[in-house]
């Protein structure tokens, strides 16, 4: 069982770090919906407010950094809210061929603790998602299927499997997408575990232009449902942006001086 | 008697008329559904439940499944693969919400600079060096080494039961995957949920079994005591076809089957062929006197002479039982309501059916030309009772006296137990799983402590951990989890082992707040729950019981109330240890309600009846002595009042009271006849004291199948129902008669 939360990182940043595809319509369908979406550098503020199966709803609040230097791959998610947690701090570093690291901060105690990013320690520190992505984005790991074309919300829309040909992938090992055959809008996941259970729902809605990166759009608002918990997480992203003037000390806690 | 009587007139729509109802009753049999859950028979009202229902509310289901895998040395290659092949498998299982295992463990190091966290038992050593090296790392890590005992004899592996998911369902799934997975380790199971379904499994066992038995004891000395078919089957069928309306009744009302309505069918079969055995008794001694007579003549006789007794002792019987809706227990007073409506219909079957039934057949040959002048040995014995009776009458009365004052101080040595535990014997394989959790594992049953507020207060956390330090020195309590024991662990992570702040509780709550925000991120969140809630405003502190007694549970209760009778965030105390402890007081309550209610009613009842104070009087008092005796005798055998044993007494008044009557109102009858109180209690005991006789031979023959119950309370309750009837026996043949003759009370003298 994993954190709504995390699954819903997980789908919204697979499509964001999709490479070109080159196979057949579903690829050729799942290309055109992906190429208008997001990718690479890029940094946001986002609310996430889970509401577990009893309806208590906790909220919490996000600043996310990514951003590539050469072949390295940076990722920083800093906690804004709740106050109690504000400032707590998760960097991962990826590198191809290379095993990445984890850095962990703790603002209260000025802690850092650095873990290598093997498959276990990403889950420990809930960044799952961010080795999936990888995993997903190499082609030859994908399978495309295409199902068929189905009314969704009153728009046409293509249904897609997409599906990881690794013998280890783990939970989301399969997802189901709903793209809009107008305008190529993905907008809804089904995501399925490697025993072909559904324990996912993902709605994206609320697409909008990016500010400063012509030709983008991004839904603000991804809805995700887990069905075995009964928990909804939303995520509203604030705001969305090209990150200007990036540099790899914007990966760097402040007390990193001191380790 | 010239145009036949109504009963003979109608027979045959009698027949059909009750025929059908039982028939009908018997078609709701299909919607009957066994509970053995103990929690439901106590009120929805009761401050406990309330309190468990609002803990699960805000940490959710934490029922748990024990399996203890039992070798030699469990750390070997083979049982860990067959280990790990079961939980690969328990871990898709329907109704299985997670596994916790010592794979779950986590070996956290720092090599290079780095902090490694990986499974403690990724890879199993095949040498023997690496195997002691992962003896020392298991009982280095507080995790790992929970799962297993100090000699490596036995590992366990916990399930976290999902609530949507029966209690069979579950346990049968795990004994497939255990079967899947053969191996030379014993599997043990343990745990609430397992113990639930083995009672539902022996309930159903029990049914299956000792009914018939019970019945087949019955018949048999029924046959013993009237050597003719008649005079088996037809009291038979009464205790049948009332059994079917009870139970008919109960699905209708959607009721269950629990370990005190189980009772239902016990009971019925030592009331209900009560009435059939002095009607079938009467039949045989009115061809005897007349042989010549025609069989629908002797049952309109049977008819008008028993009709009053045995309405006057059913009503008597019922309001005697329906003295169990002042039980607090749920099933207690279902029972209660169950049972009336059975000898209802016992009663009518007995004063209708049976009659018309018996007008069909012909006088048995044999009885009529049974040798009069040769004594059975009942009638020996009844000419025994008769010549003490009649020659020492006060010094029976002096002599029961005495014994029920002895009998009485036993009273104080009584003690009330309702540990569901307790129910199973030594050497079956729930007892086997219970003892290995009690004495290795920490025990199965569990008080929660609630706190709220800031629960992530470093102050509170300090408090916490300082009630945590006491209640383990306790011998009573296995285990105490807590926060604490988290937030400690999680503090590892954080600091170096030889640093200030490693294995302890942070100075801020905010430095908590974040530990546990990180690690409820990695998909912990659900461990995180067990302890603190979803919005961290509640937080729970676990207490584990090694000894499940009602004595123990008490204490500790009392023990917790007065450590934290200061503590500012003390919401309150719960647990399943306390509901078994406040269902304790309501089988006491209810025991002492329901005897001093059945004991008015049947006062009243034969006050009214006899229209004298005394005959309410002459009537309890014999059967106050026997339950003095019997409660008395508890005592001095330390045999516990429990949720079954609670139940003796209504029996008791059921049966005996009956026993008295049928005396009271033969002696009567002789009495008006012009004999004097010594004959008239000497024809009594001759005549009726035979029905009186066979109707408690067959009952206690009957009980005695409860002695080879699965549990132990139904065996303790089978034993005790035998000394019951046997006292009431005694008192209804001795005592009541000592008791007239020496007081000639004038209500048996009126015409």
């Amino acid at each position: 069982m994993r954190q709504s939360g995390i699954i819903l990182l997980a789908s919204f940043l697979f499509l964001i770090s999709l490479p070109k595809l080159s196979v057949q319509d579903a690829e050729a369908i799942f290309t055109q919906a992906t190429k208008n979406l997001v990718s690479g550098d890029i940094e946001m503020d986002m609310e996430v407010k889970t509401t577990d199966s009893k309806g208590r709803v906790k909220e919490k609040g996000f600043k996310v950094l990514v951003a590539n230097f050469g072949d390295v791959e940076k990722m920083k998610v800093s906690w804004q809210k709740p106050e109690r947690a504000k400032g707590t701090t998760i960097i991962i570093t990826t590198t191809p061929n290379e095993i990445g690291v984890i850095e962990v901060y703790t603002p209260s105690n000025g802690k850092v603790r650095k873990l290598k990013a093997t498959e276990e320690n990403m889950k420990l520190v809930g960044s799952e998602f961010s080795m999936i992505n990888m995993k997903m984005g190499d082609p030859k790991e994908l399978l495309f299927t295409y199902l068929k074309s189905e009314v969704l919300n009153g728009k046409d829309c293509h249904i897609i499997d997409v599906k990881s040909k690794s013998k280890d992938a783990t939970d989301l090992s399969k997802g189901r997408l709903w793209i809009e055959t107008q305008s190529y809008k993905i907008v809804q996941i089904k995501v399925y575990d490697d025993k072909g259970k559904h324990i996912t729902l993902v709605e994206l809605s609320n697409f909008k232009p990016i500010a400063g990166i012509a030709n983008k759009i991004q839904p603000m608002k991804m809805v995700s449902r887990d069905i075995n918990k009964n928990k909804i997480t939303s995520i509203n992203i604030l705001k969305i942006s090209k990150p200007i003037g990036v540099s790899e000390a914007d990966f760097v806690f402040p007390q990193r001086g001191n380790l | 008697m010239n145009s036949p009587h109504w009963i003979i007139k109608y027979r045959l729509g009698i027949i059909i008329f009750f025929s059908s109802i039982t028939i009908l009753s018997l078609l709701l049999f299909p919607k009957l559904k066994i509970n053995p859950d103990l929690d439901s028979y106590v009120p929805d009202d009761m401050e406990n439940k309330i309190h468990l229902q609002q803990l699960d509310s805000i940490f959710g289901g934490s029922e748990m499944l024990l399996l203890m895998f039992q070798g030699e040395d469990v750390l070997n290659t083979k049982t860990f693969n067959r280990f790990q092949s079961i939980i690969n498998q328990l871990d898709t299982l329907n109704g299985v919400a997670r596994c916790i295992s010592p794979f779950d463990a986590k070996d956290i190091l720092f090599q290079d600079g780095f902090m490694t966290m990986n499974p403690l038992f990724e890879v199993f050593p095949d040498n023997k060096n690496d195997i002691l090296k992962l003896k020392t790392k298991i009982q280095n890590n507080k995790l790992a080494s929970s799962f297993f005992v100090d000699d490596y004899s036995v590992v366990s592996l916990i399930i976290i039961k999902e609530s949507t998911i029966s209690d069979a369902l579950l346990i049968e799934g795990v004994n497939r995957v255990i079967d899947n997975n053969p191996g030379s380790e014993e599997v043990i199971m343990g745990g609430q949920p397992f113990v639930r379904y083995a009672i539902s499994g022996s309930i159903e066992e029990d049914i299956i079994y000792l009914l018939p038995i019970a019945l087949i004891l019955m018949v048999s000395i029924l046959f013993f005591a009237f050597k003719e078919w008649k005079g088996v089957y037809m009291p038979f069928l009464i205790v049948i076809m009332s059994m079917i309306l009870s139970f008919g009744v109960m699905a209708l009302l959607g009721w269950h089957i629990s370990l005190i309505t189980i009772l239902l069918p016990i009971m019925l079969i030592a009331i209900a062929n009560d009435y059939g055995i002095h009607l079938i008794a009467r039949y045989q001694e009115l061809i005897q006197l007349d042989k010549e007579q025609n069989m629908k003549v002797v049952c309109q006789s049977i008819y008008h002479d028993l009709k009053r007794p045995i309405i006057i002792t059913a009503l008597t019987t019922i309001g005697g039982v329906l003295g169990l809706l002042t039980h607090t227990m749920i099933p207690a007073a279902q029972l209660g309501i169950l049972a009336a409506i059975g000898i209802a219909f016992s009663l009518l079957l007995s004063i209708w059916f049976l009659p018309a039934l018996l007008s069909y057949h012909k006088p048995s040959k044999a009885v009529r030309e049974r040798d009069k002048t040769k004594l059975s040995s009942t009638d020996k014995w009844l000419n025994k009772f008769s010549f003490w009776v009649t020659t020492y009458p006060k010094r029976i009365v002096f002599i029961s006296i005495i014994i029920a004052i002895i009998g009485a101080f036993g009273l104080f040595f009584i003690k009330v137990d309702t540990n569901i535990e307790g129910y199973f014997l030594g050497k079956s394989e729930v007892s086997k799983g219970i003892k290995l959790i009690n004495n290795k594992f920490g025990g199965s049953q569990f008080i929660s402590v609630l706190f709220s507020g800031d629960v992530l207060d470093p102050e509170l956390l300090a408090r916490m951990e300082s009630y945590e330090e006491i209640l383990l020195a306790d011998k009573a309590v296995g285990t105490v989890s807590s926060p604490v024991t988290l937030i400690k662990e999680l503090s590892k992570g954080f600091y170096d082992e030889n640093e200030a702040g490693y294995n302890q509780i942070p100075d801020s709550g905010d430095e908590i707040y974040q530990l546990i925000e990180i690690f409820a991120m990695g998909g912990n969140e659900e461990t995180v729950e067990q302890f603190i809630d979803f919005n961290y405003e509640n937080s729970r502190m676990l207490i584990s019981l090694t000894d499940g007694s009602n004595i123990e549970g008490k204490r500790i209760v009392k023990k917790i109330n007065e450590l934290m009778k200061n503590e500012p965030n003390l919401q309150y105390i719960t647990g399943s240890c306390l509901t078994k402890i406040e269902l304790a007081d309501m089988v006491v309550i209810g025991q002492i309600k329901s005897l001093l209610l059945a004991i008015i009613i049947i006062f009243v009842l034969l006050s009214l009846i006899f229209k004298s104070f005394k005959a309410g009087l002459i009537s309890a008092l014999p059967l106050s002595m026997a339950i003095l005796l019997l409660f008395g005798l508890m005592g001095y055998l330390n045999i516990a009042i429990d949720v079954a044993t609670a139940l003796l007494s209504s029996i008791m008044i059921g049966v005996g009271i009956d026993y008295t009557i049928h005396f009271l109102w033969r002696f009567k009858k002789e009495f008006a006849r012009g004999n004097d109180h010594k004959t008239a209690a000497h024809i009594s005991l001759t005549t009726t004291g035979r029905g009186i006789i066979f109707n408690a031979l067959s009952v206690i023959i009957g009980f005695l199948a409860l002695t080879l119950s699965n549990f132990a309370p139904l065996r303790f309750f089978g034993a005790l129902v035998v000394l019951s009837i046997a006292t009431c026996l005694l008192s209804a043949l001795i005592l009541v008669p000592s008791i007239v003759i020496w007081m000639k009370p004038k209500f048996l003298e009126k015409k």
